[in-house]
Order: C-alpha cells, then sequence, then structure tokens
C-alpha cells in the first residue's frame, strides 16, 4: 500500500480516537440517539451503508464512534502493551508469545488482556468506588484512599491464567477465543487482602459465595446487563493471597487489565479476578450471574469423548487451574550449531506449589531434571531451566512437564471437554542443531 | 466493483465539505476503493456472508467469529446462545438458515475459510 494511502488511514483513526461522535459527523454525518446508539432521524446511515456497499440491518444498535469493521480492518495497537497477539479487537483479547514471557515478574506491557464487555470511560481513581455488601454485618462504600487507610497494602507476584488458554488445541475445536499458550502471566500485584475488607464489613454465618460486579459494559450495549458477573467459594474468598489491587509492577493498572481496581484471585481461572470491580456481594447461594452458568468456566463432571455432547446438568464449575509449564526461552523454531543448550521458563499450578520440572528431548522417552526455584511467594509462578546436549546434529522438540506438591502432572494429549477450558498439556518446542 | 468506487467518492466529498483531508483526497478514495480487500474482515465471499457480516459485527469483531471452527450444529447453538444470553434480536428463520449455512460452510471443524480468506 502506498504511503500517502495509510497516511489517509491513519488520519482516519486518529479523527476517531480523539473525537468518536465528531468523527461519526464528519465522515458519515451521523447524530447518534441519546444513549449513543443508533443514528438520531437516520442521519448518516445512508451514507454509512453505503460505504459499507450494503444495509444496516441493526443499525439502531450500533455505537456512537464505532469505525466500521469494513474501515477497521488495520492492525490493531494497545497503547502500553508490546508484542502481544490480538485475537480479537472488540471486545479486546490478546495473548503474550511464550518467548516474551521469560521474566520472572510478567511486565505491565507483556500481560495478556480478557476483556468480555467494553471498558468503563470514567476510571478516575480518585472517586472510583468500590460497595461491598449481601450478607455481611455492615455493608460498606470503599474509595481507593479508604481501602490504602483502612486495610493493609501489600504486594504479592500473583499468576492469573484464563480458563480457556490452550483452547486452539483443542479437536474438534471448542467455541471461544482461540487461545494457543500466552493467556497466562505473573505480575506484582498491590493491594489491599480481600479477606481483611470482608472480615471488616462481618461475613455473615450463611454465605456460601462471593459475587463479582464490575463497571465494563455488555457488548449489547443495554446498561442493566453485566457482561460478566463470577464469584468464588467464601473459603477461597478468604485466602490471604486474594488482592483487591489498585498498583501493578508498582504503577498502576493498565487501563486494559482492569485499572483503576480489580480482583486478583490467583490460581483460578482469570474470570474469577474481576476488573473494574465496583461491588462484592456475599450470597447465601452459588452465584448465579453472568459466565457462572451453562458451559461458561465449567467442565463436565466425567471424562468425555472428544466432540462429545453433554447435558447442561452434567457440567460444573471449574476451580483451581491445574498444573502447567512454560519454556519461555528459547523461542522454538531455534536453528543453532551448538549441542549445548540452557532452556528455562516458568511453572505453576493454581492452589499448590510446583516440586518439580522435567525436560525430554526425545519424544518423552526418558526425561531429566530441571533446576526448579522455590516460589517467591505462594501463588507466584516458578522458574526453571535446564541444559540440555544434544547427542548429534539433527530436529528435536524440547517438551517440559511440571509435577505438583499434590503429585499432579501434566499430561501429553488434551482432556476434551466441549468449551475448550483447562488444557494443561506440556509446551513443547523445536530445535534444529546443524 | 463499481459501487465501491462510489462509495469512495462518496467519503471523499464528506471529507472535502469539512475541510478534512484537504490535501490528498484521491488518496482516501483510493482507500475506501482498496478496502474491498479487507471488507468483511477477511470473511470469504459466498452465499450469506453480508448477513452474517452484519447480524454479528454490532456486538463485537468478526474476529471473534472468523476464529471458529465449529460444526452447523455448534453453530446453531452458538446463535441459541447469543439470542438466549447476550440479547441478540431473534433472527428470521430464513436469514438465521443463511447464516449457520454460510458459517458451518466455511468456519467448520476443517477451518476452510483459512485457505480462502481474502486476506
Ligand atoms: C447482541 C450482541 C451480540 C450479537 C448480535 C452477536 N453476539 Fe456473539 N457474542 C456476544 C457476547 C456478549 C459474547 C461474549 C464475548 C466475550 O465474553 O468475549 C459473544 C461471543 C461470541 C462467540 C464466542 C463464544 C464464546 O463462547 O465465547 C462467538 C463464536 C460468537 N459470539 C458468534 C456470533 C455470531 C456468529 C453472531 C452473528 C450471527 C454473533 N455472535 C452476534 C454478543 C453478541
Amino acid at each position: 500500500m502506498p504511503r500517502d494511502i495509510e497516511k489517509q488511514e491513519a488520519d482516519l483513526f486518529e479523527l476517531y480516537a480523539d473525537d468518536p461522535d465528531r468523527a461519526d459527523e464528519v465522515v458519515f454525518g451521523r447524530v447518534p440517539h441519546d444513549d449513543r446508539r443508533g443514528f438520531l432521524r437516520g442521519a448518516g446511515l445512508a451514507s454509512m451503508g453505503a460505504l459499507l456497499g450494503a444495509a444496516i440491518p441493526f443499525h439502531r444498535n450500533m455505537p456512537a464512534g464505532f469505525i466500521p469493521e469494513a474501515l477497521a480492518a488495520e492492525p490493531v495497537k494497545i497503547e502500553g502493551k508490546d508484542g502481544l497477539t490480538i485475537l480479537n479487537d472488540r471486545p479486546v483479547n490478546a495473548e503474550t508469545p511464550p518467548h516474551l514471557l521469560d521474566d520472572a515478574v510478567t511486565p505491565t506491557a507483556r500481560h495478556f488482556i480478557r476483556n468480555n464487555g467494553i471498558p468503563p470511560e470514567d476510571t478516575d481513581p480518585k472517586t472510583w468506588k468500590l460497595k461491598i455488601d449481601g450478607l455481611v454485618n455492615s455493608p460498606m462504600d470503599l474509595t481507593i484512599d479508604d481501602l490504602k487507610q483502612k486495610f493493609e497494602v501489600v504486594t504479592h507476584r500473583l499468576t492469573i491464567e484464563c480458563g480457556g488458554n490452550g483452547r486452539s488445541f483443542f479437536d474438534p475445536p471448542a467455541r471461544g477465543n482461540q487461545w494457543t499458550l500466552g493467556a497466562v502471566g505473573c505480575s506484582e500485584w498491590t493491594g489491599v487482602r480481600l479477606a481483611d475488607v470482608l472480615k471488616a464489613a462481618g461475613v455473615k454465618d450463611n454465605v456460601v459465595y462471593t459475587a463479582h460486579v464490575g463497571a465494563d459494559e455488555h457488548l449489547s450495549g443495554n446498561p442493566d446487563k453485566l457482561p460478566i458477573s463470577r464469584g468464588v467459594p467464601i473459603a477461597k474468598a478468604m485466602n490471604p493471597y486474594n488482592l483487591i489491587a489498585f498498583g501493578m509492577n508498582g504503577g498502576a493498572l493498565h487501563p486494559m487489565n482492569g485499572a483503576p481496581l480489580r480482583l486478583v484471585v490467583p490460581g483460578w481461572p482469570g474470570s474469577c479476578s474481576q476488573k473494574w470491580l465496583t461491588r462484592v456481594w456475599l450470597r447465601d447461594t452459588v452465584h448465579d450471574g453472568p459466565k457462572m452458568t451453562g458451559s461458561s468456566y465449567r467442565v463436565p463432571k466425567y471424562p468425555v469423548a472428544p466432540g462429545q455432547k453433554v447435558p447442561k446438568k452434567d457440567f460444573e464449575i471449574i476451580e483451581a487451574m491445574p498444573v502447567k509449564s512454560l519454556i519461555t526461552s528459547p523461542k522454538t523454531g531455534l536453528k543453532t550449531s551448538d549441542r549445548t543448550l540452557t532452556v528455562r521458563g516458568h511453572a505453576w499450578s493454581g492452589d499448590n506449589a510446583v516440586s518439580s520440572v522435567d525436560v525430554s528431548i526425545d519424544f518423552g522417552a526418558t526425561w531429566m531434571k530441571a533446576d526448579l526455584a522455590k516460589p517467591h511467594n505462594p501463588y507466584a509462578w516458578q522458574q526453571w531451566s535446564a541444559e540440555i546436549k544434544f547427542p548429534m546434529n539433527g530436529y528435536y522438540e524440547v517438551w517440559v512437564r511440571a509435577t505438583d506438591d499434590a503429585g499432579q502432572s501434566q499430561p501429553f494429549a488434551i482432556a476434551w471437554n466441549p468449551k475448550g477450558y483447562l488444557n494443561n498439556s506440556m509446551h513443547r518446542i523445536s530445535v534444529t542443531v546443524a | 466493483m463499481s459501487a465501491r468506487k462510489w462509495t469512495g467518492a462518496l467519503v471523499c466529498a464528506a471529507a472535502l465539505a469539512w475541510g478534512w483531508l484537504a490535501a490528498t483526497p484521491a488518496g482516501f478514495t483510493q482507500s475506501a476503493v482498496a478496502s474491498d480487500e479487507t471488507d468483511f474482515q477477511g470473511m470469504p465471499p459466498g452465499k450469506g456472508r453480508e448477513e452474517t457480516f452484519y447480524a454479528c459485527v454490532v456486538c463485537h469483531s468478526m474476529r471473534l467469529v472468523t476464529q471458529q471452527g465449529l460444526s452447523r450444529d455448534r453453530w446453531d447453538e452458538a446463535i441459541d446462545w447469543m439470542v438466549e444470553e447476550q440479547d441478540m434480536p431473534e433472527l428470521e428463520p430464513a436469514d438465521r438458515a443463511l447464516i449457520v449455512d454460510y458459517l458451518a460452510e466455511f468456519y467448520g471443524p476443517d477451518r476452510k475459510a483459512d485457505t480462502q480468506s481474502t486476506q
């Protein structure tokens, strides 16, 4: 594409970025309804439709300041993120290639993004409010300053992994974002303990489950609909490593990682760690918010054949994430003349610690022990490394397998399930020695 | 496609009217025409493509759709989920059949679109 055309397209994007409503008006003569959707009196509808080469049947739903997809096919860049693979731009879902996850503490720019809805526009930490209510003795409304003043502020390295990480390897394919390996990260999170805040509010005896609410908007634009609201059993909620976090790696949270306030519930599917957190309410029943029910973040209670249909009643909620490991160096596809190679990466396991890591260069026939560091704190992923000696030139795969302190280890094959969760099969990279 | 050329001119006119992009309006005309290639986010041409695009893109990018590889049954379930859980308006039965057929054809378990996409 000649450069001047690129430039013009950039202008269109800048205009939308600066002032989307004006951009709509300028480009399409469009004025939205009061709810910032649709086209007031049809203004702009004809020209946008014409531009797209077709009518827009659901134009009433079309959000204001929305670049039609036909024009928005430019590669998307997310400010403050670096090297992520973008699976989806609306809502934003992006993962980190394994070789960019090499740091023990995942830099903010490399932490994956899993959005279910449209992030809130107003994220001013000064006016942000968190409500603690439901079955508590004294409901609370807290600002971020209140949290900092009333409760001990702590910093931990905490592993967050999306329940669907690895879904793309399912056969037959499972519905959802096609994550490969990088919907996981371990950043340093600063905040107050969820348990301290709940204790201050006074947890009633009959509480069974938490319910988390964030400020992001449902994709349909319906203001009464939550994109996602999940929770955890009260026993898990009281674990001292769950944070109500306002800091990430010594700075603010990235806007796409939930700024200014989020939960971090490490070791369980990332969806338990509600972003843009506005409310935690305590319930006397298992929470039934969006993405708690049906087959969302659930797996069959029994092993199933690949592709098998499973009745809704046979699904159960995913709790801890399984043991897993990643090779973060070298990058897969390495060509080297050196017969000695250091490989390294991280290993983690839900609520447990990893007790050993093994590597194989002969498709799993023999294994050697890797050096494994203790976790910096519970729920931090652990660093491992191994020095490999290749016996001759040729094509190799390096496989890695972690085992946790409950004796669970990683499978070679995927335990298929309908929605593509919990793929903790071994990570492999290829190395050619020539 | 001549319709696209015309729409390119239309945007160009809108831009000129506001004194925006005054430098090289011709560049923009071409880029709108060039969007021919990127239209429908790489969805291969086929019966039901436009219906599918406009039914889905109001809520999310087509990338959420084109990542998938689902059987016809599973696509049908996906649309049920969109309607029952996500506030998608019920589709006319004829449109729904067209859309499910299109999705199953190009975004089935063999991900045929990967070899046919326009991107
Ligand atoms: C009214 C809004 C709306 C419309 C219209 C809509 N969707 Fe969705 N769709 C959603 C929401 C909300 C999600 C969940 C997004 C998330 O969590 O990332 C979703 C997710 C999906 C997913 C991923 C499924 C999963 O389990 O995560 C697929 C596939 C999908 N939509 C396909 C379609 C197709 C095909 C159409 C058009 C025929 C369509 N959608 C139209 C709202 C909509």
